[in-house]
């Protein structure tokens, strides 16, 4: 029996299973991936006129939709700036407080930044409405451009906070008590020191901040009002079935992006953090305790009173209003109940399958970018493999429903299944991102010494590197779960009739009449879900 | 006049679980070259992280130049730190890094150009001003920390085992140019290390460390000659231990009882008779003999192992009483032996240090974590 597994796993050690697998990867990943993924271009081209009649030249409308896309662009990118800049101001000196300071309570803290994350964008979208502008809270703002910048800060402030720690907790210390045993007061040592050596985490955290915001759909629905940003406009084409005005628009979007993220790319790298300039006095009085101490309650404030209780404002809205969410829920006539059921369901099968599918592609791959010998080929790969995460959700939908619908190849109609497809080509990136990061933080002299001790190649694979990473594949399927659960935007677009908890957290809230409580409900159960997973997942990532 | 007092200085980690620096009182001198050596873990780093400023005391007060230094943030200490990783600002050039204090502190421009250029030039390093770190090597690197760390003027520096990144060989050239350096320039250095010969070499005095605490303070000639515990004699530079029981004391010093009825003379009388001690002795002062008769501390034992080591050869020997000792001899003059030959092991009386025999027992006493 022994010696049958060891000839099994001789077999599957050999090159053709190797190639085999290496095959079924790449083919996964430029079939359900990429061509899916990029579809949106091809039938832009293939559709130009009808483009071209709907968008710019409308016997009825002339180019006004046009101009209505370039307001709806430009909406986004403003709100993606602003938000971007405020996370910035007030993230990064909390980060700095959670990289640099030991107090009691950090894990509290560290792990309510994280809050946010684990709040699907719906949820965290009604709940924000529910805190700013009902009756319910404070009733201060309406729905509209300044509620959805609150919006964007609060589900992307987790990113800047979380890759901001991250690249300071990486600078060695040491060369910040350099700094100061050579006379640099603190906050000379942070802008010539840490600043500068943590430049590039920063940035990519803003990146990330960035296009996360361009490309939200759930919350912004939630929130948005009357205001129409890029993505929305995408939806609400979509459902009024103008096809090739909405893949120009998702176009337009996906090239803006990428075309900012390189223009940022390359600025950046230009402009340096000036380093060679010191104003010791007014530096010294920017670092003495008062300004520090001024800055932290500013920062934590902040983030308590605009991030942290809006977020989870549908909870203590649950509570409170039990008796008519009671109602909504399981009383009233139309039995949200059943609905909300059938739509946890389908969110489970979704976020299970998606993520298994991908738990096998993804470690295939990943085992690609790592371990292969193409250098070139696989660096291009990695870099590939990240495109649908700057590509808005909406828009990525949009384009995989084009590529297996009806207008495309006609394989799967909208749906379940096209629901499944979607959610697999958006949560890819961070499977394969965490995979590749722990495949090649292994010793690789590991699998040379089980090589050594007389394991064929799959054996070393399964008894040594695959223990040695499973913490970060489940790392990855949480991470992969929970995106997949709290997604609103790319399941509009190809749902047809079925439904998942986010979009009925949107629905409900847009509905008339109290459905907003039962909305409230449904998302306090997604919260609570999704941040129980982050906590898990925190756990498993600490141990 | 930047010397240095330190008074009852404590440092806890991890809310007082880790003692890392235990009640130390310190005085190092102006202009004085001094060593802290102790074994990793002992707490140098910490000790010298707290008169940097970079850690405040638990406890204790510490004065530079007669000033309190507590609440005094690093930048304002008037110090410069030496790391071990050398810690240059990898994103900055040689001159950026040695011209960083002299910004930091608003040094007009001019003072700057001829500070940076004439320790540049005090470390050889001119020519590689414009080098990043990443283009140097490890002894050049550790060029550029020493002169950052004095362009400053700061007339205290100190450094954290300056030489334990670098090949063996760069750290030994290294080792005299640093003193070379400081003392010429007329600073103070508070130099830490675990390397006893390192210490030895280039030091004024030397303190030894261990768990937090210092055990001695001297000249290095002290600790080697009269070292006050087990763990100095130990530590600086190599001793055998053998245990026993006073067994006489009168005016030429005491009779130890070894096992198995050995007796040995010492000059040390500072135990009463009957108490269990330890002997301390250097392997160097040991000798051998092939054909000697039986007298007072010749030991009869038989040759275990031989081990050439280059300039000495060092020899192995089971005494009688299954005590082992160590005896090192210079190999060009060394007798011929073999293992099993049957010697006397000669121990002179003058040279033997006498220790109360340790609380905790011997091998606690002697482990250097
Ligand atoms: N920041 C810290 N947190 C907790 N323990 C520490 C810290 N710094 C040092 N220690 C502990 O204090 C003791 C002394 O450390 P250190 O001063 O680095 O010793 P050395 O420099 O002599 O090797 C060690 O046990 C070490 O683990
Ligand atoms: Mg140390």
């Amino acid at each position: 029996m022994k010696l049958d597994t060891r000839k099994i796993e001789k077999l599957l050690s050999r090159p053709t299973c190797r190639l085999a697998c290496d095959a079924a990867a790449l083919i996964f990943f430029i079939l359900v991936i990429l061509l899916p993924t990029v579809f949106l271009f091809a039938f832009v081209a293939l559709r130009w006129d009808e483009v071209v009649f709907f968008v710019f030249s409308n016997p009825v409308s002339g180019d006004i939709r046009w101009w209505r896309m370039l307001n709806a662009i430009a909406i986004s990118f403003e709100v993606a700036a602003i938000a971007t800049a405020i996370d910035l101001a007030v993230g990064l000196p909390i980060a700095l407080i959670l990289a640099r300071y030991e107090f009691r309570g950090k894990e509290i803290l560290d792990s309510l930044v994280d809050l946010p994350l684990g709040v699907p964008s719906a949820a965290l979208g009604l709940s924000l409405y529910l805190f700013w502008g009902t009756s319910d809270g404070l009733n201060l703002l309406t729905r509209g451009f300044w509620l959805i910048v609150l919006t964007h800060v609060t589900f992307t402030f987790p990113y800047i906070v979380r890759s901001s720690v991250g690249v300071i907790e990486g600078v060695d210390r040491t060369y910040e008590h350099a700094a100061r045993t050579l006379g640099a007061p603190s906050f000379t040592t942070f802008r010539t020191v840490t600043a500068p050596l943590s430049k590039a985490g920063l940035i990519a955290g803003s990146i990330l901040a960035f296009t996360r915001s361009l490309g939200e759909t759930g919350a912004t629905l939630v929130v948005a009002g009357l205001v129409e940003t890029a993505p929305l406009a995408v939806v609400s084409m979509h459902q009024r079935r103008l096809i090739g005005p909405a893949a120009f628009l998702s176009m337009l979007l996906v090239l803006l992006a990428l075309g900012l993220l390189a223009v940022i790319k390359v600025v950046s790298e230009k402009v340096g953090i000036p380093i060679k300039r010191v104003w010791p006095g007014l530096e010294r009085k920017l670092s003495g305790r008062k300004p520090r101490i001024a800055r932290d309650i500013a920062s934590l404030s902040f983030f308590g009173l605009m991030i942290l209780i809006p977020s989870c404002f549908s909870i203590s809205c649950t509570v409170n209003h039990w008796d008519s969410v009671f109602y909504e829920v399981f009383l009233a006539p139309d039995e949200k109940w059943k609905v909300l059921v059938d739509s946890l369901v389908t969110s489970f099968e979704v976020a299970a399958i998606a993520t298994a599918i991908n738990l096998i592609f993804g470690l295939a791959m990943a085992i690609v970018i790592v371990r292969r010998p193409w250098r070139r080929f696989c660096s291009v790969l990695d870099t590939i493999t990240d495109m649908p995460l700057v590509i808005p959700t909406a828009a990525l939908g949009f384009s995989v429903y084009l590529f297996w619908g009806p207008r495309g190849l006609g394989l799967v109609n909208t749906g379940f299944w096209l629901i499944v497809l979607t959610h697999v080509a958006f949560t890819y990136p961070y499977v394969v991102r965490t995979l590749v990061a722990a495949l090649k933080g292994l010793d690789p002299s590991l699998e040379h010494a089980a090589r050594t001790l007389g394991a064929p190649p799959f054996m070393a694979f399964r008894t040594v590197v695959l223990p040695l990473i499973s913490t970060s594949m489940l790392a990855a399927s949480i991470l992969a779960f929970t995106r997949s659960l709290s997604e609103t935007g790319a399941t509009i677009v190809v749902m047809g009739t079925a439904r998942t908890v986010p979009v009925l957290v949107v629905m409900w809230s847009e509905a008339v009449g109290y459905a907003r409580y039962a909305a409230a409900f449904a998302s306090v159960l997604l919260i609570l879900v999704c941040y129980g997973l982050l906590l898990a997942l925190r756990y498993v990532a600490k141990r | 006049m930047p010397d240095v007092r330190l008074v009852n200085v404590t440092k806890t980690f991890e809310g007082g679980r880790i003692v890392a620096v235990d009640h130390v009182n310190l005085y190092v001198r102006d202009k004085e070259y001094f060593c802290i050596l102790g074994p990793s873990g002992s707490g140098k780093t910490t000790l010298l992280r707290l008169i940097a400023g970079i850690l405040e005391p638990d406890e204790g007060e510490i004065y530079i130049g007669g000033k309190p230094m507590r609440g005094i943030p690093p930048e304002d200490r008037d110090i410069g730190y030496v790391f071990q990783t050398f810690a240059l600002f990898p994103h900055m050039t040689a001159w950026e890094n040695v011209t960083y204090g002299p910004r930091a502190r608003g040094w007009p421009e001019e003072e700057i150009e001829r500070v940076g250029r004439e320790m540049l030039e005090l470390v050889g390093l001119y020519e590689r001003a414009d080098a990043y770190p990443r283009e140097l090597s490890g002894g050049m690197m550790q060029r550029v920390g020493l002169a950052r760390a004095l362009a400053t003027g700061a007339s205290l520096l100190l450094l954290d085992e300056p030489l334990s990144s670098l090949d063996a060989k760069i750290a030994f050239e290294l080792r005299y140019e640093i003193r070379r350096l400081v003392k010429g320039l007329g600073r103070t250095a508070i130099h830490v290390t675990h390397n006893q010969a390192e210490a030895m070499a280039i030091a004024d005095r030397i303190a030894v460390m261990r768990r937090g605490r210092i055990l001695q303070v001297g000249t290095p000639q002290e600790l080697y000659m009269k070292p006050n515990c087990i763990f100095v004699a130990h530590f600086v530079g190599e001793s055998n231990f053998l245990e026993g029981f006073v067994e006489k004391v009168d005016e030429r010093g005491s009779l130890v009882r070894l096992r198995g009825d050995l007796i040995v003379r010492v000059e040390g009388k500072s135990l009463s008779v009957g108490e269990k001690a330890v002997l301390g002795i250097r392997p160097e002062v040991l000798s051998l003999e092939t054909n000697g008769t039986k007298r007072e501390n010749a030991l009869p034992g038989t040759i275990e192992r031989v081990m050439f080591e280059g300039v000495i050869t060092r020899y192995e020997v089971r005494l009688d009483n299954e005590d082992l000792i160590v005896i090192t001899a210079p190999s060009m003059t060394a007798k011929p032996l073999k293992p099993g030959d049957r010697v006397m092991v000669c121990i002179p009386s003058e040279k033997v240090f006498l220790f109360p025999y340790p609380e905790r027992g011997l091998k606690e006493e002697l482990a250097v974590e």
